[in-house]
């Protein structure tokens, strides 16, 4: 039917034309980003960019579900006056990360990010259980996430943070309740603990 | 032209006020339907009405809806008393959102959001908000606005947008700030809103030089804003001219009524809610880092009477995430203060127990994290200040 | 400037608006309709008791300038002709069909129903669409967890049954504007239905059926037309009148 393929036609030109729309797969083991290393079991996914068009470009975001269902969003090396997302939008005014950062300020930053990124006044957002960890020799912090949002499931996550040479690394981990958070949590808190700063090689001279 | 309108008339030429360029029965419009009105049988009329009532139905259920009695049932009371013989066609919501923003359907659904509970200085400025927008109701601009919104050639699509944009709910970063001019009614329809919203507060026995405060707080406001960023759904920006609103208002209801009364009064009623459920209200405010503004309105709620230890908590809260130079000392004043008062929130002590930490303070810090602990035994974050408690000055 | 497929919201309440653009986009463009099957019989007891969640079936008009209008009358019409064919056709396949009252879901019937429209929006992108997922290599393994089996003794089912349904008819005037259109060389959508069921295992949250539609397939506006639509809906569902 022509008007079909004129329809299949414009689909398909509409849909290359944004960057790449493909999911790929994460291999298992150590994965590097910049300094940041994580080692991933299998089963996740790198999300391409049209997806995720708030993430930094230094970011990853992976899902095992789909990305409505649980998301891992790794964001290495934020520097002092950068905020943890982009947007379009300048009177969003996503907080910045500061180098002088105490826990309950990257807590704070966390939660009034994620509330602009559902939209403010579509969803509330707390956190709990801030504790602290020691990823590889650096000392940081983690803590839990509940969001509450309008016509969509509820979300719960874990966050771990911590600051070396003046730069946040972070890595997010948002999934819908029930069960999804159930489901994946084990793993992600496993590779949240695991996250650690490549020690990097000398070159012998 | 009624005889009401006449005499106003008559009275504001011999003031030698200027008369506004509407309609002569601008300031004396009255209702145009009757109470426990139903929409007619006219297509377009039907099929939005079933979507916003769709609305309702997931409203009811909304994570985001704020269930506790004492606020509901103080919010309830006001909406009945400034709607009259409407009292039981309009069903109030109460949402959490830190806009100021108030408004209503051709349903007769209304939505409040805790920011415009959190911008009143006295119940009476409630009540000017509430008559306002029940007058664009039973003057119909509500159901004239769908109406509007489906000329808009924008499309987008799905049926949420559409009753999000209507019911001034508020959508994510960017989303369709375009659409927000579809909120907006036109000047006539607002001039009618702000003066038959007057005369039901005043009906009602609430104070209709309110009605005109409201406008000039929303300027204020606007003022201190340091970035004069939009707020989402901003009443403010689809109720535009303020001044010269507020202008107008003055000079009518003061000479229909008389003068205002030497000060306002925030009344009691108002002052408990506040106090009972301050934490919550006040919370969603500083996630939105607008400083400027909730520095406006922390100031309101301590002229207003609010507890002055929790004021001061969250002046402590603004300064520490506003940051500025001099910010961490004002901020660690008014965390004390707070503290002196009597009422803080035992994270009063744990944020100044953070900002001792930043100022070099460990004894200090230590001393009020112990104080957070003690007076918060089931603190969640336990773990963390236990590891700066063993951990000893650093 | 970015096209509107393009400008995806990253957060997951905007990213099922774009999956929905997109929904329709993929379903107005394939004449055949879209339909795949997982196919889980043998947990399907006799008289299997389906519980038919509050569908999500909604009818537009279309308008010249593309603005969809609801209709209520359509839509009440739909709704209701659905229920009814729904009823039979489970009849007709030796379930019991039991109906969930909208305006008196429980806490968790609400949340199961939000998740349950994040997986099937999930479904039609990342199974459907094209952008699958590469460590499900092909499988179909979506849930909605075992916490569900709550409902199920609730309402002493064995399934759940959502549906979700959009009707958008062409005006007269959109008619019109689209034949311009194509005479100009432009593409526009006419008008489309499109929707999906799922059926939920209830004791164990897993989706077993899952099936999507897309034009063509009837009038739910008309008694005849819901009972096409609901066989075509609920082709190859599983029931267990032995057909082998």
């Amino acid at each position: 039917m022509k008007k079909t393929a004129v329809l299949l036609a414009l689909a398909a030109a509409l849909i290359s034309a944004c960057a790449t729309m493909s999911y790929q797969s994460v291999l298992p083991g150590v994965n590097t980003l910049g300094e940041l290393q994580v080692t991933a079991d299998a089963g996740w996914n790198l999300a391409p960019a049209y997806a995720t068009p708030n993430a930094t470009s230094k970011s990853q975001t992976w899902t095992r579900d789909g990305l409505l269902l649980d998301r891992l969003i790794i964001i290495p090396a934020v520097a002092d006056g950068e905020a943890l997302f982009k947007s379009r939008d300048p009177a969003a005014a996503l907080p910045p990360f500061r180098a002088s950062m105490l826990p309950n300020e990257i807590e704070e930053m966390t939660e009034s990010t994620i509330v602009k990124l559902f939209g403010e006044g579509s969803a509330v957002v707390s956190t709990e259980n801030l504790r602290p960890w020691g990823f590889a020799e650096h000392r940081g912090v983690m803590f839990d996430i509940a969001v509450t949002v309008t016509e969509s499931p509820d979300y719960r996550g874990m966050v771990g943070a911590f600051i070396v040479g003046d730069k946040l690394y972070m890595i997010l981990f948002l999934a819908a309740t029930p069960y999804y958070y159930d489901k994946h949590i084990a793993s992600v808190e496993a590779l949240i603990k695991g996250a650690a700063i490549r020690v990097p090689t000398v070159p012998t001279a | 032209m009624n005889f009401r309108a006449f005499v106003y008339f008559a009275a504001a030429a011999l003031a030698g006020m200027s008369a506004p360029a509407y309609s002569e029965d601008i300031h004396d419009v009255d209702h145009k339907i009757p109470p426990g009105y139903k929409p007619e049988e006219s297509r377009d009329e039907k099929g939005l009405w079933m979507e916003i009532e769709e609305y309702e139905l997931a409203l009811n259920k909304s994570a985001l809806l704020v269930r506790d009695p004492e606020i509901n049932n103080y919010l309830q009371s006001v909406v009945c008393r400034v709607a009259g013989d409407y009292c039981s066609d309009v069903r109030v919501y109460l949402v959490r959102n830190p806009g100021f923003n108030a408004s209503m359907t051709a349903t007769g659904m209304m939505q409040v959001w805790t920011g415009l509970l959190v911008r009143a200085s006295s119940t009476d400025e409630l009540a000017a908000v509430i008559g306002h927008e029940i007058a664009h109701y039973t003057r119909l601009h509500t159901l004239e606005r769908l109406r509007k919104l489906k000329s808009m050639a924008a499309r987008g699509s799905i049926f949420d947008l559409g009753v999000a944009i209507l019911t001034g709910y508020s959508t994510p970063i960017g989303q369709a700030s375009a659409m927000l001019n579809v909120l907006a009614f036109n000047r006539e329809q607002e001039s009618e809103a702000d003066f038959l919203g007057a005369r039901l507060v005043a009906e009602a026995g609430y104070d209709p030089h309110a009605a005109y405060r409201v406008w000039e707080k929303i300027i204020a406001e606007e003022k201190a804003a340091i970035d004069k960023r939009p707020e989402p759904g901003i009443f403010s920006k689809t109720h535009p001219d303020a001044g010269v609103r507020a202008a107008e208002l003055k000079a009518w209801v003061s000479d229909k009524w008389g003068p205002p009364d030497q000060e306002e009064t925030a009344d009691e009623a108002l002052v408990t809610v506040m106090n009972n459920h301050y934490l919550f209200l006040m919370e969603d405010m500083i996630d939105t880092n607008r400083f400027g503004r909730t520095e406006e309105l922390l100031k309101r709620h301590a002229a207003m009477g609010v507890n002055p230890s929790l004021v001061r908590y969250f002046y402590g809260e603004m300064f520490r995430q506003r940051g500025a130079d001099g910010d961490t000392e004002l901020a660690m004043a008014a965390y004390r203060h707070s503290i002196e008062g009597g009422a803080a929130p035992p994270e009063a002590y744990k944020n100044l127990g953070y900002l001792y930490l930043k100022t070099d303070n460990p004894a200090s810090a230590q001393e009020s994290f112990r104080d957070y602990l003690a007076r918060n035994p089931d603190a969640s974050d336990r773990a963390m200040i236990e590891f700066y408690l063993e951990e000893g000055p650093q | 400037m970015q096209h509107p497929i393009c400008k995806a919201r990253g957060n997951p309440a905007g990213s099922r608006l774009f999956f929905t653009t997109v929904l329709a986009m993929l379903i107005s463009a394939c004449a055949p309709m879209n339909v795949k099957q997982v196919d889980r019989l043998t947990t399907v007891e006799e008289h299997p008791r389906i519980l038919l969640m509050p569908p999500d079936i909604r009818y537009y008009l279309l308008t010249a300038g593309g603005v969809p209008e609801p209709n209520a009358e359509w839509t009440e019409a739909a709704q209701t002709n659905f229920t009814e064919a729904v009823t039979d056709y489970a009849a007709s396949i030796g379930s019991d069909l039991k109906l969930a009252d909208k305006t008196n879901l429980s806490q968790a019937e609400i949340d199961y129903e939000e998740l349950h429209s994040a997986v099937g929006f999930t479904i039609l992108s990342n199974y459907f669409g094209s952008a699958p997922l590469p460590s499900k290599n092909g499988q179909f393994d979506w849930s909605l967890g075992p916490g569900i089996s709550a409902i199920g003794e609730d309402h002493d089912a064995d399934y759940a049954l959502y549906v979700y349904y959009r009707d958008y008819q062409a005006s007269g005037g959109r008619i019109a504007f689209a034949v311009l259109a194509a005479a100009a060389g432009a593409a526009t959508s006419v008008g489309s239905e499109s929707g999906f069921a799922s059926l939920i295992d209830l004791r164990t949250g897993d989706v077993v059926w899952f099936n999507v539609v897309s034009s063509g397939s009837g009038e739910l506006r008309k008694k005849e037309g819901a009972a096409a639509v609901v066989r075509t809906l609920f082709k190859d569902i599983p029931t267990n009148t032995a057909v082998e």
